[in-house]
């Protein structure tokens, strides 16, 4: 499968805000080339958070439609981020690995 | 994963009792438990959180900050700590959250007012540079003007001229936002203020908004720069005005409160005590938090083509700080604003119901004998009577050979007050001369109100012959009088010599300049060292000094300290572009000294030292 979408929850410009974009673009970078993100304010889109029943913020979701992830938190620690989403890092080489599903 | 310290019993209890929102979390995120305290933090019932999808909170280090939002838009700022646990025998996670928006706001506020103290300081040191280079460019100028017959160069120099007092407009303005500005605080009543003020309030506001005071009853006085005050009260109407460009209404309340201890905790650099609180209200268009965060700031406007200048709001910050007060802004978009200003009540302000009485100072009183030559009988009265008022024996004369007349027949005449104009062909000036020549030691005192020009003599002013212009006030003649009469009467015939300890070479030039023309002679010294070895060299030579307060070796005060310790009598002036509010005050009990704001004009220069009769 492919098109994956990380949806990123934020509130306003913040320090916290800014601190977890740049970790979501770092996720982005080591994940598959096409993965999707999308960054929501709650701010300025409080329907969305509350659609979404967002109770604290950041909150990176990952809407599988199977099985949706969330984490929340600045996503500073990438690596058990990739983790716990199911993902596995780039080699160091920089080949793409294929994305595999860990098991429930 | 497991840290089974605890059994999941003792969990279970620790978890109940404890006084942060606790959550335990399954391995996908989900609420498996909330305990009691969780409910202040999120707003919800613990219950209502079992089974919501909060996330994992994957923490890198101790602790991690996150926003909470609770229903209707809240957020709490709060710190998350997480442990592995066990519940119901499998791996979950234990989310420990506390409520932290307290000590947020105050590192906000913290790291807000160093960066106001950081402008401040930046802006300061401008304003202060600007200033002295003002001084010389508007001297230079005012020389130019003086001396040119041509009359298109004189058109140019009038532009220049203007330009340059705008520029020291605009540095004022910085200097107050730098909360440098020289203040001359006075017991003042705000109610008054405020009452005074309405009519040019409400002419600011225009026929579209309402303007209502609400003035408290009993309320203290403040000791502040009055001039200062209604300029920031009028930068908060003016800012009412452009927020409510379809009308409304404005409200003016002023009201005693007392700042208590918790206040004062919660708000940096602000003293518990009582205070006199002036609002400001509207209801216009309000702010956003982000704008909010940045309307002191010098320069800061959202006013479009030219409206703003943004150093409303730094004058009304800087003024408030100055006087040991404190502004609080509070805003809605969309609703309006409310500004708070709080001033500390006057000390030794006891009685507040007292009715304001015009705090002035005494008048200068005597019991020497003055007379008065003055053709215009109506001038000539009323500075008779005010002077006999101040315990003065005095005689009256309309032109000058019946003034010699009086002269000649009472010997305790030790004062000549005069018109410069007077009638019968024989000026003040004249009068004046021939006057000293029959009696030696004679005080003269001449008036007019064309300063200058007539009485300086070759550019000097005859020694022995002090001027005071019209028009003049009972108190200022009175004032005047005194430091005549109690001037030493043994000066040395000849110019007067003047030390002028300024670093800035171009200012010395300029002040050399400024008093050449009037006849006084300078000594120029760039620091605190050079300036005690010329004063040691000439003590007793020395007719005034001129001290600019911030000298590169050592501040100028001590300077005066210095020369104080010796000669108590020297007339001193102080000269300050970032004069501290206290500056003046700190003098005040000076009398042979005054504290001159730069930048100033070679008259006011002159002025000074006249005043003391230098
Ligand atoms: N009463 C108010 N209502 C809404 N906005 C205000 C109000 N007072 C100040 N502001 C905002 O703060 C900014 C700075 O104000 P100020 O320092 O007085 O400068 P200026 O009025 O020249 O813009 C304004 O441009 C405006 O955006
Ligand atoms: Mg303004």
């Amino acid at each position: 499968m492919s098109g994956f979408l990380l949806r990123l929850y934020i509130a306003g410009r913040s320090a916290i805000s800014q601190r977890a974009e740049q970790n979501l673009f770092q996720l982005q970078r080591l994940i598959e080339p096409d993965c999707k993100v999308e960054i929501i304010d709650v701010v300025t889109r409080p329907e969305l958070a509350e659609q979404a029943g967002i109770l604290a913020t950041p909150t990176l979701s990952y809407e599988h439609p199977e099985r949706p992830r969330r984490v929340i938190g600045d996503l500073s620690d990438t690596k058990r981020v990739l983790e716990f989403l199911g993902f596995r890092a780039q080699e160091k080489d920089g080949r793409a690995i294929e994305p595999k599903e860990k098991n429930a | 994963m497991a840290s089974a310290a605890f059994t999941e019993k003792e969990i279970r209890f620790l978890v109940e009792k404890n006084a942060d929102g606790i959550l335990v979390l399954d391995a996908e995120g989900i609420v498996l438990f909330a305990n009691p305290a969780s409910e202040q933090i999120f707003g919800r019932a613990p219950e209502s959180l079992i089974g919501s999808p909060i996330g994992v909170p994957l923490v890198s280090g101790d602790t991690s900050e996150i926003v909470i939002h609770k229903p209707g838009g809240k957020h709490v700022d709060a710190e998350i700590r997480v442990v592995d646990t066990y519940w119901d025998n499998r791996p979950a996670r234990l989310a420990s959250i506390r409520d932290i928006s307290r000590r947020k706001a105050q590192e906000e506020q913290l790291r807000h007012s160093s960066k106001m103290e950081a402008i401040g300081r930046l802006t300061a040191g401008i304003a202060h540079d600007f200033n002295n280079l003002l001084t010389v460019v508007l001297g230079n100028l005012e020389h130019a003007q003086r001396q040119t017959d041509d009359e298109r160069l004189a058109v140019a120099l009038d532009n220049a001229a203007h330009g340059a007092r705008l520029a020291a407009v605009l540095t004022e303005r910085l200097l107050a936002f730098a909360r440098k500005k020289p203040l001359e605080p006075k017991l003042v009543s705000p109610n008054s203020i405020v009452a005074g003020m309405s009519e040019l309030l409400q002419r600011t506001l225009g026929d579209t908004i309402n303007i209502r005071t609400v003035l408290a009853e009993d309320l203290h006085r403040v000791e502040v720069d009055q001039t200062e005050l209604e300029a920031a009260i009028l930068n908060l109407i003016v800012n009412a005005r452009d927020a409510m460009p379809s009308g409304g209404e404005v409200i003016v309340e002023t009201a005693n409160i007392e700042l208590d201890h918790a206040y004062a905790a919660r708000e940096t650099e602000i003293a518990p005590g009582p205070y006199v609180m002036i609002s400001v209200t509207d209801s216009g268009v309000g702010m956003s938090p982000e704008i909010l965060r940045q309307v002191f700031e010098p320069f800061f406007t959202t006013k479009e083509g030219g409206r703003g200048t943004g150093l409303g709001l730094s004058q009304v910050y800087g003024f408030v700080k100055q006087s040991g007060g404190h502004v609080k802004l509070y805003s809605e978009p969309g609703h309006g604003t409310i500004v708070k200003i709080y001033l500390p009540k006057a000390m030794g302000d006891p009685f507040s119901q007292e009715p304001s009485i015009e705090q002035t100072e005494p008048l200068s009183t005597g019991h020497e004998t003055i007379l008065i030559v003055e053709d215009d009988p109506d001038v000539r009265a009323y500075a008779a009577s005010g002077l006999r008022g101040l315990g003065y024996k005095v005689f009256e004369a309309g032109e000058a050979s019946s003034a010699l007349e009086i002269i000649e027949n009472e010997p305790t005449i030790q004062l000549l007050f005069t018109d410069l104009g007077l009638p019968g062909g024989m000026d003040g000036k004249a009068l004046a001369a021939c006057a000293q020549s029959m009696r030696e030691g004679l005080k003269v005192l001449i008036t007019t109100a064309y300063a200058g020009s007539a009485l300086v003599h070759e550019g000097r002013l005859d020694p022995g012959v002090d001027l005071l212009s019209k028009p003049f006030t009972l108190g200022s003649l009175g004032r005047r009088l005194r430091e005549i009469l109690d001037r030493r009467s043994s000066r040395k015939a000849g110019s007067a010599r003047v030390l002028v300890a300024e670093d800035e070479v171009l200012l010395r030039m300029f002040i050399a300049d400024s008093l050449a023309d009037h006849g006084y002679e300078l000594e120029q010294a760039g620091s605190c060292a050079e300036a005690m070895a010329k004063f040691r060299a000439l003590s007793g030579d020395l007719a005034a000094a001129i001290i600019d307060l911030g000298l590169p070796d050592r501040p100028g005060d001590e300077l005066v300290a210095e020369l104080r310790a010796v000669s108590p009598d020297l007339p001193i002036i102080v000269t300050t572009g970032l004069s501290q509010a206290d500056v003046a005050a700190r003098y005040v009990r000076d009398r042979r000294l005054r504290v001159l704001g730069k930048p100033f004009s070679p008259q006011a220069l002159v002025d000074a030292l006249r005043g003391l009769v230098v």
